[in-house]
């Protein structure tokens, strides 16, 4: 499945990129949603649309994701953001079965607030990323 | 039973080198050009039809590295060749389409945060034949 092989290339560039778990203290990234007990920093990202461009015979996909650091402090959540601006913007993905990574970039930010069980605050902030990507 | 088709069916080829793969639309036009034989007594214009013309026009996604290099070089300026399309595939009894055409225009914009397409514009050298695989 496209989105799956797209997803997987996502987790591994995350997982992959030293600076980033370094930050995160761990690979803690995470697709759609983190563990019930999260680690106090996390990426998670989350499909949020996109699909077949169907412009030509060659099939390509454009697609985006909201992809951002998770963490009880401000400052924290945005050195994850970071991090991960830095992976992605501009960046490429290997993505099984799809031979060129024709675009990924960063486009809008994602930033707000939630409270988790205890009532205590998670910050949200990172940012919408859109892949580009042409069949084998 | 009557029905339309759609472009992912289509051939379209020029000088044998196929375009089908990565084109976005193609617009072949066909026109002819007409003379005044308007008379004293006429009281609107008249005119004679006399020769056949026609153009062509395409959008090309770009092709990157060594599969799009072949296609660009293929295509130079002045070229002359086949320009032949069919709508509908090239299945038997499927309309064809084809003509002695010069290229006569290529224009690769580059834009940055979107896929390159290219523009190839020719000018008929002959008048189309029209007919089936």
């Amino acid at each position: 499945m496209p989105v799956t092989a797209l997803e997987t290339a996502l987790y591994t560039k995350l997982a992959n990129t030293s600076a980033l778990t370094t930050e995160l203290g761990g690979t803690y990234v995470y697709n759609t949603n983190a563990p019930q007990n999260p680690p106090a920093k996390y990426v998670v990202f989350q499909y949020q649309g996109g699909g077949d461009v169907n412009d030509t015979k060659q099939r390509s996909r454009n697609v985006l994701y909201a992809v951002y650091g998770v963490a009880q402090g401000r400052a924290a959540a945005a050195a994850v953001d970071g991090q991960i601006d830095t992976a992605l913007h501009l960046g490429s993905l290997t993505v099984s079965g799809w031979a060129n990574n024709l675009w990924l970039a960063r486009e809008r930010d994602v930033n707000f607030t939630e409270q988790d069980s205890t009532g205590r605050p998670r910050h949200r902030i990172g940012g919408f990323y859109r892949a580009i990507i042409d069949e084998d | 039973m009557a029905g339309g088709y759609v472009g992912s069916a289509a051939y379209l080829a020029f000088g044998g080198t196929v375009l089908d793969t990565f084109y976005r639309n193609f617009t072949p036009t066909q026109t002819g050009a007409t003379v005044d034989q308007t008379s004293g007594a006429d009281t609107a214009i008249k005119r004679l039809f006399t020769l056949k013309d026609g153009n062509a026009s395409m959008t090309y996604r770009a092709e990157t590295g060594t599969a799009g290099t072949p296609i660009w070089a293929l295509m130079p300026i002045g070229a002359s060749g086949t320009l032949e399309w069919g709508p509908e595939g090239t299945a038997t009894s499927a309309p064809r389409a084809h003509v002695q055409a010069f290229l006569t225009a290529k224009t690769p914009p580059i834009i940055y945060n979107d896929v390159t397409v290219w523009q190839f514009s020719w000018e008929f050298d002959d008048v189309i034949t029209e007919t089936v695989y």
